[in-house]
C-alpha cells in the first residue's frame, strides 16, 4: 500500500514538472506582452529596461533553467502586477475557493445521491421523470447564465444573499448553488442508473429472499455496490468543476484561485500563471492518488488481487 | 413402487402437506402494455421431508414459480391469482413483515449462480452473522456455534478460517456450499433450490447434489428443486413436476414419470437426454421447434406446434390438468397412456 502512494506520488511529481515545462513555454509562445500591460505609456527603450528588470528578455530557455533553478530554492517568483511574491498572491485567494469549491461539493454529493436514490428507487414513475427532466435542464444550463439569474433574482430583486465578493460564507452560497447545480445533475443520473442496475443483482435478489430489511438492502448492498463507478465519475466531475469554477467567480467577482487565473493569463502575469497550475494540477494529482486508494479499500476484490493492505 | 404411491395419496388428504400452491398465476406487466403470463395456474404441493422437482425449459415459469412463493417477485411482475398455503397458512394474504419472517427463516431460496449471490464487499462471517440477526437477537459467539454446524452439514469443517474471507477468495462450487449452509442456518421446513448446479461444472454438479441430498436426509427439511436438467431430478427427486409456458403439464411420482412419461413434451424432454449405453451411432432425439414466445402464446394448447401427436383440437382448447391416475396429473388431449422409455432411449 505505502510503496502505491510513494509510487504515485513519484507519477504525480514527473506530470506536475511536465505540466510546468509546457505552460512555461506555452505561455511566452502566445501573443501579448506583460511588459506592455504594465506600462501602457513607455517607450520602447524604457520597455526594454522593464523585460530586464521582469527577466522575460533572455532566451527562453536560459529563462526556463533560472525558473527552475528557482524553484528548488524555495522561490517561485513573484506577480508583476500584485508586486507580490506568487506563493503570497495563491495563499491570498486559496481560502475563499476552498470553501466554495467545499460547499459547491458537498451540495452536489449531497442532492445528486438523495435525488439519484430516490428516482432509482421509484424508477419509471412520475417522480423518476420528473427528477430526470429536472436534471436534463440543470445539466444544459450554462454556469454564467445560472449565475447571473441568481444575481438577478436573490440579490437584486430579494436581496436576500450578497452577489460579489467574499466577505464570509454567505456570499459563497449563490456561487456554490451555480457551481454545483450541473454537477448536481450529472451525479443524480449516475447514481439513477448504477442504483437500478445494483437492485437487479443476484445478491440483492437473495438479500430480499433472506429477510433483511429494505434500509439493508438499500445501504449495505445496493448502495455499496453503487460506490465504485460513482467514486470514478466524482473524479471526472472535480475537473470539471475546477474549470466551472473559474466561470463562476468570475460572474460572481468572487475572489479566489478562478479569478487570479483568469487575470493571470489575460495580463500574461507568466510567474502567478505558472504557480496556479500548480496548484491546480497538484490538486487533480492528489485528487486521483485519493481515489484509487479509496478503490482498494472499497473493493475487496482489488484489494485481494494486490496482495493485501 | 405401488405402495409407496398409496402412502403418497394418504398423507396428501393427512396433515403432512407442507406447502400447497393453488392455481397461482403471476403475470408480467409490460411498460407496452403486453402480458406476460409467466406462471399461469399451477397447482401443486408438497408433503413434509419430500423432494419436489420442477424441470422445464427456460422461461417456462420455474424461477417465477420459486419467487412467488417467497413473494419476491420484481416489477412488473405481480402475483394475480392463487393460493400459497403453506403449513395452512396462506402466504399470499399475510402482511408484509409477517412475510419478512418467513424468508429465510421457514422458507430458504438458493440461487442459480453463487459467484454473483454473495454480496462481494461483506465477509462470509458477516453475511452469515447477518442472514441470522436479522430474525434472531444472539450473541455472535452462539452464532457462530451455529454457523460451525451449518457449514458440517454441507461437508466444509474448518469454518474459523472461512467466515473471515470475502466470497471472491472461493470457487463457484465452494461458495454454493456456503451459500446452502446459510439457507440452513434456521433449519428452514422448505428449502428451494433454483438451479442450484446450473452454472456449475459437472463433477461439481454432482458433489452439490450430494450435499443437498445429505441436508435433506440430516435436517429432514422439505426440498423444491427447480431444474432443466433430467439427471439432477432423476438423482434427488420424490416427485417431479413438469412445466412448459407457466403451466403444469405433468406430475408425477419420480419413478413413473422416468418410465411411463405421458406428455409429449415430457417424452421429449427424456429423450433428449443423453444415455451413457446409448449406442454411439445413434442421435440424440430433439424436441422440434423453439420454447415457446411468452408474449404470443398459441391459443390451444402451448406445446401444440411443437408436439408429433397434436389434432385440430390442440390448436383450439387449452388442456385442463386432470388426475387420470392417483398421483399422476396431465393437462393433454391425447395423453401418451401407454409410452415406455426403454423403446427408444434404451434404458
Amino acid at each position: 500500500m505505502l510503496s502505491t502512494i510513494i509510487r504515485r506520488l513519484l507519477q504525480g511529481f514527473i506530470v506536475i514538472c511536465a505540466i510546468t515545462i509546457i505552460t512555461f513555454i506555452m505561455l511566452r509562445m502566445i501573443p501579448g506582452d506583460p511588459s506592455r500591460t504594465m506600462a501602457p505609456n513607455a517607450t520602447e527603450d524604457q520597455l526594454i529596461m522593464l523585460r530586464d528588470q521582469m527577466g522575460i528578455n533572455e532566451p527562453i530557455l536560459v529563462q526556463l533553467t533560472k525558473y527552475i533553478r528557482n524553484i528548488f530554492q524555495g522561490e517561485f517568483g513573484y506577480s508583476f502586477f500584485q508586486r507580490a511574491n506568487v506563493i503570497k498572491v495563491i495563499a491570498g485567494s486559496l481560502n475563499a475557493s476552498i470553501v466554495l469549491f467545499g460547499f459547491a461539493l458537498v451540495l452536489s454529493i449531497f442532492f445528486g445521491l438523495l435525488f439519484g436514490i430516490i428516482a432509482a428507487l421509484k424508477a419509471n414513475t412520475w417522480i423518476d421523470k420528473l427528477f430526470s427532466s429536472i436534471a436534463v435542464v440543470f445539466q444544459s444550463m450554462p454556469n454564467y447564465w445560472v449565475g447571473t439569474m441568481l444575481i438577478l433574482f436573490i440579490s437584486v430583486k430579494l436581496q436576500l444573499l450578497p452577489a460579489t465578493g467574499y466577505e464570509g460564507f454567505k456570499f459563497s452560497i449563490l456561487p456554490g448553488i451555480a457551481l454545483s447545480l450541473p454537477t448536481i445533475a450529472v451525479l443524480m443520473r449516475n447514481v439513477r442508473a448504477s442504483m437500478i442496475s445494483s437492485l437487479r443483482q443476484d445478491f440483492v435478489k437473495a438479500a430480499k429472499a433472506r429477510g433483511i430489511p429494505g434500509y439493508i438492502i438499500l445501504s449495505r448492498y445496493a448502495f455499496r455496490n453503487s460506490l465504485i463507478p460513482l467514486l470514478t465519475l466524482l473524479g471526472s466531475q472535480l475537473g470539471y468543476m475546477v474549470g466551472n469554477m473559474v466561470v463562476c467567480e468570475y460572474v460572481f467577482s468572487y475572489p479566489g484561485i478562478g479569478l487570479q487565473t483568469l487575470y493571470a493569463i489575460l495580463r500574461r502575469d507568466y510567474y502567478l500563471v505558472q504557480g496556479l497550475v500548480v496548484i491546480l494540477s497538484g490538486f487533480f494529482i492528489v485528487v486521483n492518488m485519493i481515489i484509487d486508494i479509496g478503490y482498494t479499500y472499497l473493493d475487496p476484490r482489488i484489494r485481494k488481487a494486490q496482495g493485501g493492505l | 413402487m405401488e405402495k409407496k404411491s398409496i402412502k403418497v395419496s394418504e398423507q396428501n388428504n393427512g396433515k403432512d402437506v407442507l406447502l400447497k400452491v393453488k392455481d397461482l398465476k403471476t403475470h408480467f406487466f409490460l411498460p407496452s402494455g403486453q402480458i406476460v403470463k409467466a406462471v399461469d395456474g399451477v397447482t401443486f404441493s408438497l408433503e413434509k421431508g419430500k423432494v419436489l422437482g420442477i424441470i422445464g425449459e427456460s422461461g417456462s415459469g420455474k424461477s417465477v414459480t420459486s419467487r412467488s412463493i417467497m413473494r419476491i417477485v420484481e416489477a412488473p411482475g405481480k402475483i394475480i391469482n392463487g393460493e400459497i398455503l403453506f403449513k395452512g397458512e396462506n402466504l399470499l394474504t399475510l402482511p408484509e413483515s409477517e412475510m419478512a419472517k418467513i424468508r429465510g427463516r421457514r422458507i430458504s431460496l438458493i440461487f442459480q449462480d453463487p459467484t454473483t449471490s454473495f454480496n462481494p464487499y461483506m465477509t462470509i462471517g458477516q453475511q452469515l452473522i447477518e442472514a441470522y440477526r436479522v430474525h434472531e437477537k444472539e450473541s455472535e459467539n452462539k452464532i457462530k456455534e451455529i454457523i460451525a454446524q451449518v457449514f458440517k452439514l454441507v461437508g466444509i469443517s474448518d469454518y474459523e478460517d472461512i467466515v473471515k474471507r470475502y466470497p471472491c477468495e472461493f470457487s463457484a462450487g465452494f461458495r454454493q456450499r456456503i451459500f446452502i449452509a446459510m439457507s440452513m442456518i434456521f433449519t428452514p421446513d422448505l428449502l428451494i433450490a433454483d438451479e442450484p448446479t446450473t452454472s456449475l461444472g459437472i463433477t461439481i454438479q454432482a458433489e452439490i447434489i450430494e450435499a443437498l441430498n445429505d441436508v435433506k436426509e440430516r435436517t429432514g427439511t422439505s426440498v423444491i428443486i427447480i431444474t432443466h436438467d433430467f439427471g439432477v431430478v432423476s438423482q434427488f427427486s420424490d416427485d417431479i413436476f413438469v412445466m412448459y409456458a407457466g403451466r403444469c403439464v405433468e406430475s408425477s411420482p419420480k419413478k413413473e414419470l422416468l418410465l411411463n412419461p405421458m406428455h409429449p413434451y415430457t417424452i421429449g424432454l427424456i429423450r433428449s437426454v443423453p444415455l451413457l449405453e446409448a449406442r454411439k451411432t445413434k442421435r440424440l432425439k430433439s424436441i422440434p421447434g423453439f420454447p415457446p414466445d411468452m408474449m404470443n402464446l398459441p391459443i390451444g394448447c402451448a406445446f401444440s406446434n411443437r408436439c408429433e401427436f397434436a389434432q385440430d383440437i390442440c390448436f383450439e382448447k387449452v388442456p385442463d390438468l386432470v388426475e387420470i391416475r392417483p398421483n399422476r396429473k396431465i393437462a393433454c388431449h391425447y395423453p401418451q397412456i401407454n409410452y415406455q422409455t426403454n423403446q427408444d432411449t434404451q434404458i
